[in-house]
């Protein structure tokens, strides 16, 4: 099941995203066999997060608008980092309003042996400032990344939005400022209307969608991406099943982030991983990268 | 917290949109009053939390109200159904060394209280319990509190039962609040937001409700805001709290 993605090479590749495991200090059967974790968003200062109703669902919809609460870098330096998993690569998601963040964050942490590399989130569509505001400019797409590339030597994911911008020009910013991958895509922008209040049900307005739903929608992001940079995808969206990893293989993506569905069932990933084994038998596949990007044309 | 799958053993309407369900827990670990089971339904894509309103040997009891679909849908499990469930999830109550303790229901928030009074019976400390509904066919569960509790005060806000008014002006008039050393309540929110304001002396703690993601503390999507400002999640470090140290 291993997968190479640069130099590194990953057990599987069934990723844990952002936002949907905590920082990785719990469950940690589940954690040692995916490919790696990708933590919660962190910030230069501790955030709060959004006031409640925070979340919302449908039969194959989450929007939540959680807002990226976190501890902040001080605090995720000295209370989470000294037990951040040992058995899995652990990716910290940065997110922030501006360069300056970045460079506060990355300089103390870049080179640090406990990190595998990093997921810049320039897509967050919860939060006023920063998020998606930045990934919506190749410009500042470009600048964030090549800022990040100058600060550590360890990979770089960058985590794409969807939302109100060319997906392509966005991609490509971030592969020619020196990502190792990019992540499509976050959540997408939503809206659930209280009819009795006349009002937003979210606490913040609006937030983000994720699930099943979005999957035809990200799987078309994917090939299409996968086909325009040279740089490795990883895909995000709505996947809860064996075959659902393998589609996103074929559309072209390299690893395979699971979000929503661990919410769901914090063990989902190691059924899953089961699910793609036994998909892998029957279609006679020996190893994930003989079906990347092999999808056929009509 | 495990996953596992229990079959429904009964399923009764106790009134209105309003159900109790018996499930067969295997190897079920000890649970504490309070905490509360994530179930997974058919019609929404998240869990839905219960809490736990009693206990025979294995066997557990959850009572719902139908407010959506997806409560909709766990309504009408049949008896012999497998659920899937994960839990017990939450931190439960440290049942107090002495009492008397109060218990204060309203609605369906009368359903968690019912298992705390049963955990107090055993360990022989007094409580007395106010179950209040809006009318009479929505009290639930008072056979059940006076198997338990030392005196149940039934209370409706129509008159229709017991006393008439609000549970939190019903509350005020007893003998029994202010010779309470510390009170339990679980209703609607504006109920607890006003038992904030009727100058109880006693600690009072408030078992919460909240929509949630994951109720394993994962997603920090069932934020109550904290004295200090801060959010703090309903399933992990609730979903019970000093109702001192919350704001409604």
């Amino acid at each position: 099941m291993n997968v190479k993605l640069g130099k590194t090479t990953f057990r599987n590749p069934l990723v844990l995203a952002s936002g949907t495991f905590g920082y990785g200090l719990t469950f940690p059967e589940v954690i040692e066999k995916v490919g790696a974790l990708v933590t919660k968003g962190i910030t230069v200062e501790e955030r709060i997060g959004n006031p409640p109703p925070r979340i919302w669902d449908s039969a194959e919809t989450v929007v939540n608008s959680v807002g990226l609460e976190n501890v902040g870098l001080q605090r995720f330096q000295t209370e989470i980092l000294p037990m951040i998993p040992t058995s899995t690569p652990v990716y910290v998601n940065l997110a922030g309003v501006d360069l300056g963040d970045f460079k506060s964050i990355l300089q103390p942490l870049g080179q640090d042996q406990r990190i595998a590399g990093f997921e810049l989130n320039l897509s967050c569509p919860n939060v006023k400032e920063g998020g998606a505001a930045l990934g919506q400019s190749s410009r500042k797409v470009s600048e964030v990344t090549a800022l990040a590339r100058s600060l550590t030597v360890k990979p770089i994911w960058v985590k794409l939005t969807s939302n109100f911008c060319d997906v392509r020009e966005i991609s490509k910013a971030a592969a020619d400022a020196g990502a190792d991958a990019v992540v499509l895509v976050n959540t997408l922008n939503a809206l659930v209307i209280d009819v009795e209040k006349r009002k937003p049900f979210l606490g913040a307005g609006s937030g983000g969608l994720s699930g099943p739903a979005v999957k035809p929608h990200v799987l078309y992001i994917v090939r299409e991406i996968s086909r325009i940079i040279d740089i490795p995808v990883i895909a995000s969206g709505g996947v809860v099943s064996g075959l659902d990893v393998f589609e996103y293989l074929l559309a072209g993506a390299r690893l395979v982030q699971l979000g929503s569905i661990n919410l769901v069932d914090p063990g989902a990933a190691l059924r899953i991983l089961e699910e793609l084994k036994d998909l892998f038998r029957r279609e006679g596949v020996n190893s994930p990268t003989e079906i990347i990007g092999r999808l056929e044309d009509r | 917290m495990i996953r596992l799958k229990a079959p429904v053993l009964e399923n009764r309407e106790l009134g209105p949109g309003l159900y109790s369900l018996w499930l067969a827990i295997e190897g079920l670990n000890e649970v504490q009053p309070g905490q509360f089971f994530e179930f997974r339904i058919r019609e929404r894509f998240l869990r839905r939390a219960l809490s736990i309103a009693d206990q025979k040997g294995r066997n557990l009891r959850f009572v719902l109200k139908t407010v959506g679909s997806g409560t909709q849908w766990l309504a009408q499990v049949r008896v012999g159904e497998m659920l899937d469930l994960i839990g017990p999830c939450g931190q439960g109550v440290k049942i107090p060394d002495q009492g008397p303790v109060m218990l204060l229901g309203g609605g369906v928030g009368s359903a968690p209280l019912l298992y705390l009074a049963r955990r107090l019976s055993e360990k022989g400390i007094k409580n007395d319990a106010v179950i209040a509904a809006c009318t009479r066919n929505e009290l639930i569960l008072v056979e059940e509190f006076k198997e338990v509790c030392r005196e149940v005060i039934v209370s409706t806000d129509d008159g229709s039962s017991g006393h008439k008014g609000l549970l939190t002006e019903v509350v005020r008039t007893l003998h029994q609040t202010t010779q309470a050393k510390v009170l339990y309540a679980c209703g609607p929110e504006p109920m607890l937001a006003a038992l904030k304001n009727i100058g109880l002396k006693q600690p009072v703690y408030a078992f919460l409700e909240s929509r949630m993601g994951c109720g394993m503390g994962l997603c920090v999507g069932c934020a109550v805001k904290g004295r200090d400002s801060r959010y703090h999640r309903v399933c992990l470090e609730g979903p019970v709290f000093d109702l001192t140290e919350i704001e409604l």
